[in-house]
């Protein structure tokens, strides 16, 4: 439209507020002890998996002749534990500690790369459903209808045997097969969430000013209705990041990473997943290979958690001030 | 209301049809066909099949057809080799398990076991009364507890049940199950790995395993939505009317509090109902879940198409009760 003609006089109304303090957020989550753990525990695993070929003792891959040791400290039965194989090692011979860590990486990549997608994903439809209304609007919704009469957890077992055997699954190690599953699945939670804001958002008294100064449908949705609803989807995405870690913990421990007539994933050695399969066969010679894995997931995803908590009353103001 | 009921319901026919078009279209985009998984190879190995029998089998099920007349063979029906219809779908009819070699869906979803006669003692009978009692559990020690956190806030019965029910919430249901099933059967010896379902007590380790994240959400939730109606004017009204404090929590905080967790409930059933399946093979359970998981990796065609259903069918039915029970619990939305 006439936008180019107001440029100048609109730019000072639709830049962001800046808020109080610069760091006004961050220093807000870390006054809470819980939220500071959390963090600590999340910068723990990211250091952990970005220098996993560094910490890890062994190579997650190789085999050895050295099968189904106990870890290290167990000293008592017939086969002690040796010091190089911390936790032990599963029935190839492969060292259990640096499965771990590599799990880590695995784990932590898929999330911060599917929980993101499915953001924007789940964002831009329910961003349009919301503002265009009328029949996009029904359009939408009626497809986001179909997609959530699906059980969600056995969709995405579909959806990664399926890709398991086309050639998508050579890319990112494999790692993209379980992106697309979450991201198939996950955007439809958002994008109902995001399209009721919208929809509240629409009436307000802000979204009608800066249409009365003449802002294009387009600036207005972007600038003005998406940075309200950011605390929403900063808050969805915390939650969706444990949600993906558990989901691919899941999928390894039920077989679908792995097991099947055709070959499982390649990166399922080194996943937490991979892990909870082995530790089924384990569970009374060597527990730890199942609760090592548990430990973790567990760390990582109750640390999102919290995280996303305390950042969803640092975003919303109401409660902020009461606190 | 008439008008709305029956609009929701030509809906809940589109979505269906929208699904069981979905879910064809991706278990034939699945590598490999029923013949040539392990179980049905097991099976078939006292006939030492030649292409020639693969070839009858696939008539036999249909698989020879295009795609679209499989969709149609299974939703409307078609005419068989004598030249006789064979009702699909609209006849209520969910298509024929392979894997069983040709045992129709119906008769494994909705059968019952020797000399039982009630619906409760089929598969499907079996997984929704086990998701039956997780909610109850869920909701029995939800509320309360959520309740209680909102009203004493930042004590320290607040903040201990906090963490414990976010660490619910985060916590993988199967490692639970699976811990569980170590320390309780192998190691203590106090439940049964393969328990006699008629006896009550046996239900209550896979109930309680599947109620610990849903418990988790809804104390959560109730907690926040109470808060939110803790401090409005008409519970200082009623407070400064003389109204007791029990009388004014649960009359005039916990029946406004509740509209919100009211849309939580019908994900978080979904969720039990769906997600139940690992528990169910986890603790032997003989309901319908598990033996979606077997026909998903055998490729059953008949079975994922006819259990996809069933469990789409039970999301939308869900959602419909909890539309209604919104309507029901808030006045205001009643005229829209």
């Amino acid at each position: 439209m006439d936008e180019f003609q107001f440029d100048s006089s609109v730019d000072d109304v639709d830049r962001p507020v800046r808020p109080r303090r610069r760091f006004g957020t961050l220093i807000f989550v870390l006054q809470s002890k819980s939220a500071a753990v959390s963090l600590l525990i999340i910068g723990a695993f990211i250091v952990l998996a970005i220098a996993a070929p560094l910490i890890a003792p062994q190579d997650p891959w190789k085999l050895g002749f050295k099968r189904n040791l106990p870890p290290s400290w167990v000293q008592t039965t017939s086969r002690p534990g040796e010091a190089q194989y911390l936790l032990g090692t599963d029935t190839l011979g492969r060292d259990i500690a640096s499965r771990l860590i590599y799990g880590a990486r695995t784990a932590l990549v898929v999330a911060l790369l599917a929980a993101p997608l499915a953001a924007i994903f789940g964002t831009l439809i329910g961003l349009t459903a919301g503002f265009a209304g009328g029949r996009v609007e029904d359009l939408l919704m009626r497809g986001t209808d179909i997609f959530s009469a699906f059980p969600a957890i056995l969709f995405a077992i579909a959806v990664v045997l399926i890709l398991r055997a086309a050639p998508i699954s050579q890319v990112l190690n494999g790692m993209l097969v379980l992106v697309i599953a979450f991201v198939l699945i996950g955007w439809v939670s958002l994008a109902r969430i995001i399209r009721g804001a919208v929809l509240a958002e629409k009436q307000e008294l802000y979204v009608e000013a800066a249409r009365q100064l003449g802002m294009s449908q387009r600036r207005i949705l972007f600038r003005h209705i998406l940075p309200n609803c950011l605390a929403l989807i900063i808050v969805w995405l915390m939650a969706a990041i444990s949600r993906v870690i558990i989901l691919e913990a899941f999928l390894g421990y039920v077989g679908v990473e792995i097991s099947g007539s055709t070959r499982g994933l390649d990166f399922a050695a080194m996943s937490w997943g991979g892990l909870f399969y082995d530790g089924r066969a384990l569970i009374h010679a060597n527990p730890i290979v199942l609760i090592a894995p548990s430990v973790c997931v567990i760390l990582v995803a109750v640390s999102f958690t919290l995280l996303g908590d305390r950042l969803r009353d640092a975003l919303d103001p109401r409660v902020r001030g009461s606190a | 209301m008439l008008r709305f009921l029956l609009q929701r319901l030509a809906w809940t026919i589109v979505v269906l049809i929208g699904v069981l078009l979905i879910t064809f279209l991706l278990m034939h985009a699945m590598p490999g066909n029923p013949w040539d998984r392990a179980s049905a190879q097991r099976m078939l190995q006292n006939y030492s099949p030649t292409s020639e029998f693969y070839a009858r089998l696939d008539r036999r099920f249909g698989f020879d057809l295009p795609l679209w007349r499989q969709f149609t063979r299974y939703v409307v029906g078609d005419v068989d080799a004598k030249g006789q219809f064979v009702c699909g779908l609209i006849c209520g009819d969910l298509g024929e398990s392979t894997r069983q070699l040709g045992r129709p869906v119906r008769d494994i979803l909705f059968g019952l076991p020797e000399g039982k006669t009630s619906i409760l003692d089929s598969r499907v009978g079996y997984t929704l009364r086990l998701a039956f009692f997780a909610f109850l559990i869920a909701v029995g020690l939800g509320l309360p507890i959520g309740v209680r956190m909102a009203v004493k806030r930042n004590s320290r019965f607040d903040r201990l049940w906090t963490l414990l029910m976010t660490m619910g919430m985060s916590i993988p249901n199967f490692v639970i199950g699976l811990l569980l099933l170590v320390t309780l059967a192998s190691v203590l010896g106090l439940i049964s790995v393969i328990p006699d379902w008629s006896q009550p007590q046996a239900w209550m380790v896979p109930a309680l395993v599947l109620a610990i994240a849903p418990l988790g959400t809804i104390a959560r939730m109730t907690r926040t939505a109470t808060l939110e109606v803790l401090h409005r004017d008409y519970v200082r009204t009623a407070r400064s009317k003389g109204l007791g404090e029990p009388a004014v929590i649960s009359r005039h905080v916990f029946r406004n509090a509740l509209i919100p967790i009211v849309t939580l409930l019908g994900p978080v059933l979904v969720e039990l109902i769906a997600g139940s399946f690992v528990i169910e093979a986890m603790f032997s359970f003989p309901g319908f879940g598990r033996e979606y998981w077997l026909a998903l990796i055998n490729l059953d065609y008949g079975m994922i198409a006819g259990v996809t259903l069933l469990y789409a069918g039970l999301i939308v039915l869900v959602n419909l009760i909890i539309d209604m029970l919104y309507g029901v619990l808030d006045p205001r939305v009643r005229g829209s």
